[in-house]
């Protein structure tokens, strides 16, 4: 049973953990703690959602599409008001998001009801066997494909020139300004780069998940705890505390009940935060 | 100095005749009910003010203090048959002692890993009234219908009892806001606010100053909560702990200026009504328009004017002051 | 009469002993030069002795009393008074603002607060600057402010951290005058500084940290040639060579 919970865990995990990335990457680079990162993920749910209605691209292969989308969304977000706070006062940094968010989500609510909608056929589907161990295939795919686009985002920051320059930002920002490296061209891809992850894990998840405006809340949330458990600024911590998080999650739903499940989420927060005020593996400025 | 005082306390008694005289034109029972909304959110947001505005620790979960003041009050009034009065003194008290017990903590924090902590915090609180099941878990607790007066904190016939007993709490938050920013309390806030390490360098012990500054905001939200309970004569959790109230009160003092006395009373006379009419106009709650165009408020208010509309304020008076200085030296040159 | 008495201070981060055995006292009316090369330790030293940082072993006794890794606040309290390498004032207030801060601490009424910080402000030459924002002061203006908040406080041990660094001569100047001061009015004062011909005339003694060991305390006329602390500064050859 416990192995059986711990491999949910693990897959919840995984999107997590994808969710996360883009989440830290942002603040990384920009020192914006992205509130609205939830609702962008709910937003790349409903363009999966109408792709497949309208268009018939499957959630799942539409992934790197959304993904693609999600960016050019950011680079205009980014353009049109985060670039602009970035100077601001601390308050304006930290509220811009949240702003973002509430307006998001209560405009899929506006525009497209508060109904429960669910994508119909969707290529993976079924259950697999994996020795004692039962596995979703939706999952299964949607936590493969998180680790996929985990691993090119990666591979990215680690191994071409933007994504080293992106990295040199966040290490330290007036050396990089000092070095020439073009800091508002670098922000709006590190923040688009940042919601192609929430676009990307916002597709896998509508294969199999109910999509409704408030949906990305709980994921943003979840990933907001996620990267502070890792440390604001650690792309690596954020992966870990996602993962950590998928399995409290699965195995505190089980054990204490699902009702409690996001209360022991923010429990574990508040308890490694306090313990450790800069998270697991944090650094930097507050 | 003392001139100063003079004008400050004329400006209080001013601003207490506007608010006694707004009823006159409020005679609809929708006008009242945006009173009573903008006195509350006055009360509200400088009670956020002065944990955020001024000892600098961001909340977005006051709702976990106005809830818990709600419920204090009315299951002691449910189940005690405790006057409201006494009980919105309990709901005070007891908020201010959970959040200093909270504090402790959450002191450590800085920054933004404050404010997810106070998320947390709101989300936690509600999902343990969920459950609980002596408050009457997810359906909350109906307040038994008494004969209005004061006497009972409930009033059937007009809502004006609502917002003046409203008003008085605001003006006494006022007076002891204009108190705290002009002394050491004050000071010391803003000091911690600015710098931590700075403040505890001069002797600012930055614990207990921010343990009082989440108190005394905390204890001020409780008794809000007890007000709202009486006024709609119900506690829930989706309703009394919904993370809404913390944003609406964020904004409510971002927007009109933190940091500030006057800053949280003008963003609540400006937002109150844009909501509530916004959500008369465009039809009932649940549709979103409302939040939406908080949102959209937020994002320009970030983006514009991060100061706040006393900020701009400010701007706009700098700038007529230099513009007239400017004609003044040209007049100079010319003669 | 008061005195600062520190015995085997000792600080870590990670393997890397910042601050290693040092042990050093310092009295009423009179100044202590704490010199030593980039990265040596002094900040350390101060961070520790103000509560900024804990130790991890030593003693430090004020006028007897153990303050060894207190809370800053308390240290504070007691008289031991710092200012920050990288200057660190309260931004967003007005000068007078940021000292009425300091002045709190022993003048819990505004009024009087605002009077010792007033007094302070003229002491260091800012009483001009009353009401500018702190953040829109230059940068030695700043550091004068810093040194009036601490002033503020009342202490019996000041201790500067780089205080000039970046100032012009004539700035450096008054800041020795001050300093000196200071010193004549009974305080006692640990300054940390780069600038040797700033330090050097008005420090009683002085005392060199190279990677966290103390290598050398006495006269500053002593201290210059002293062969450890030259080689310390200019490395082993130059030390040589001075010799032959
Ligand atoms: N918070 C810290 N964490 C880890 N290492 C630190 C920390 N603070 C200082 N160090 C290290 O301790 C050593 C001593 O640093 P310190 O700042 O005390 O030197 P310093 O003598 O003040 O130098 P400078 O003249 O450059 O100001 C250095 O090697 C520094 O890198
Ligand atoms: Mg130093």
């Amino acid at each position: 049973m416990i192995l059986q919970l711990a491999t949910g865990g693990l897959l919840l995990g995984c999107i997590y953990g994808l969710v996360s990335m883009g989440l830290s990457l942002i603040y990384g680079v920009m020192g914006i703690v992205n509130f609205a990162h939830g609702a962008f993920v709910m937003l790349a749910m409903y363009a999966s959602y109408w792709l497949s209605l309208f268009v018939g691209i499957d959630p799942v292969l539409g992934t790197p599409l959304v993904a693609l989308l999600m960016f050019g969304f950011g680079i205009v977000v980014y353009r049109a008001i985060i670039g602009r706070v970035l100077r601001g006062p601390f308050l304006a940094r930290l509220l811009v998001t949240f702003g973002l968010s509430i307006f998001f989500i209560n405009m899929a609510q506006f525009l497209w009801s508060p109904d429960y909608r669910m994508v119909q056929k969707s290529i993976s589907r079924g259950i697999i066997m994996l020795g004692p161990v039962f596995i979703e295939l939706p999952k299964l795919v949607a936590s493969i494909g998180s680790l996929i686009v985990a691993g090119l985002i990666y591979w990215f920051l680690r191994k071409t020139k933007t994504g080293l320059a992106i990295q040199a930002i966040s290490i330290d920002r007036s050396a990089a300004a000092l070095m020439g490296i073009n800091l508002e061209r670098l922000n709006a891809i590190a923040f688009g780069l940042g919601l192609a992850c929430a676009g990307a894990a916002g597709a896998l998840l509508a294969s199999y998940y109910y999509i409704f405006p408030d949906v990305g809340t709980m994921f943003g949330l979840v990933a907001l705890v996620a990267v502070a458990l890792g440390g604001f600024g650690s792309t690596e911590g954020a992966l870990i505390g996602a993962i950590l998080i998928g399995i409290i999650e699965t195995l505190g739903g089980f054990y204490v009940g699902p009702e409690y499940k996001y209360a022991l989420i923010f429990l574990a927060y508040v308890l490694i935060v306090i313990a450790r005020p800069k998270g697991l593996m944090g650094w930097g400025a507050d | 100095m003392q001139r100063d005082d003079i004008r400050n306390l004329a400006m209080l008694v001013a601003f207490a005749i506007i608010g006694l005289l707004f009823p006159i034109v409020a005679t609809t029972r929708f006008s009242q009910h945006i009173l009573v909304m903008v006195v509350l959110y006055a009360v509200l947001g400088e009670a956020w003010n002065i944990m955020a505005g001024y000892a600098g620790m961001v909340s977005i979960g006051q709702a976990a203090f106005f809830g818990l003041g709600a419920y204090v009050s009315s299951v002691l009034s449910v189940k005690y048959g405790v006057s409201p009065w006494l009980g919105m003194l309990c709901a005070g008290l007891a908020t201010a002692a959970f959040a200093t017990v909270i504090g402790l903590p959450f002191s450590r924090l800085r920054g933004r890993y404050f404010a997810i902590g106070t998320i947390a915090l709101g989300q936690m609180i509600k999902v343990v009234f969920e459950n609980w099941q002596w408050v009457g878990a997810a359906t909350g607790l109906m307040i038994p219908l008494a004969n209005q007066g004061f006497a009972s904190f409930q009033f059937h016939a007009s809502k004006l009892p609502y917002y003046y007993t409203g008003l008085a709490l605001l003006l006494l938050t006022l007076a002891f806001m204009y108190i705290m920013e002009r002394s050491k309390m004050g000071y010391y806030f803003k000091a911690i606010r600015e710098n931590e390490d700075v403040a505890s360098g001069l002797g600012v012990n930055r614990t207990a100053y921010k343990l009082i500054a989440i108190a005394v905001s905390a204890g001020i939200t409780g008794m809000c909560g007890t007000f709202l309970a009486q006024y709609s004569l119900y506690v829930e959790p989706e309703y009394m702990f919904n993370h809404s109230i913390s944003v609406t009160i964020a904004l409510v003092a971002v927007f009109g200026g933190s940091g500030n006395i006057i800053g949280p009373v003008l963003g609540s006379a400006i937002l109150m009504p844009i909501s509530e009419l916004t959500r008369a106009w465009l039809g009932s709650s649940g549709t979103g328009i409302d939040l939406m165009i908080y949102g959209a408020f937020i994002v320009l208010m970030c983006v514009y004017e991060p100061e706040g509309l006393v900020g701009m304020a400010r701007r706009i008076g700098a700038s007529i002051k230099a513009q007239r200085e400017r004609r003044g030296a040209a007049r100079c040159q010319n003669s | 009469m008061s005195e600062l008495v520190v015995k085997g201070l000792t600080k870590k981060f990670g393997g890397l002993i910042a601050v290693n055995d040092v042990s050093f006292s310092v009295k009423s009316g009179e100044i202590l030069g704490l010199i030593g090369p980039n990265g040596a330790g002094k900040t350390t030293v101060f961070n520790c002795l103000t509560g900024f940082l804990k130790a991890d072993g030593g003693s430090v006794e004020f006028n007897g009393r153990s303050i060894y890794n207190c809370s800053p606040n308390a240290i504070c309290a007691l008289g031991v008074a710092r200012t920050f390498q990288v200057v660190q004032v309260l931004q967003g207030m007005s000068a007078l603002e940021n000292v009425m801060v300091g002045a709190y601490l022993r003048h819990s009424r505004t009024a009087a607060s605002r009077r010792r910080a007033l007094e302070a402000l003229e002491r260091v030459g800012m009483s001009r600057f009353a009401d500018m924002r702190a953040v829109n002061l230059t940068l030695p203006a700043k550091k004068r402010l810093e040194v009036a908040m601490c002033l503020a406080t009342d202490p019996q041990v000041l201790m500067l951290d780089e205080s000039m660094a970046g100032l012009t001569p004539t700035e450096i100047h008054d800041a020795s005058s001050m300093i000196c001061e200071l010193r004549d009015a009974g305080m006692a004062l640990i300054v940390v500084e780069h600038v040797m011909e700033a330090i050097m005339p008005i420090a009683d003694r002085v005392m060199v940290l190279d990677s966290g060991i103390k290598i050398a305390e006495g006269l500053p006329a002593e201290i210059v040639r002293d062969p450890r602390v030259v080689s310390a500064y200019l490395g082993d050859k130059y030390a040589k060579r001075v010799k032959c």
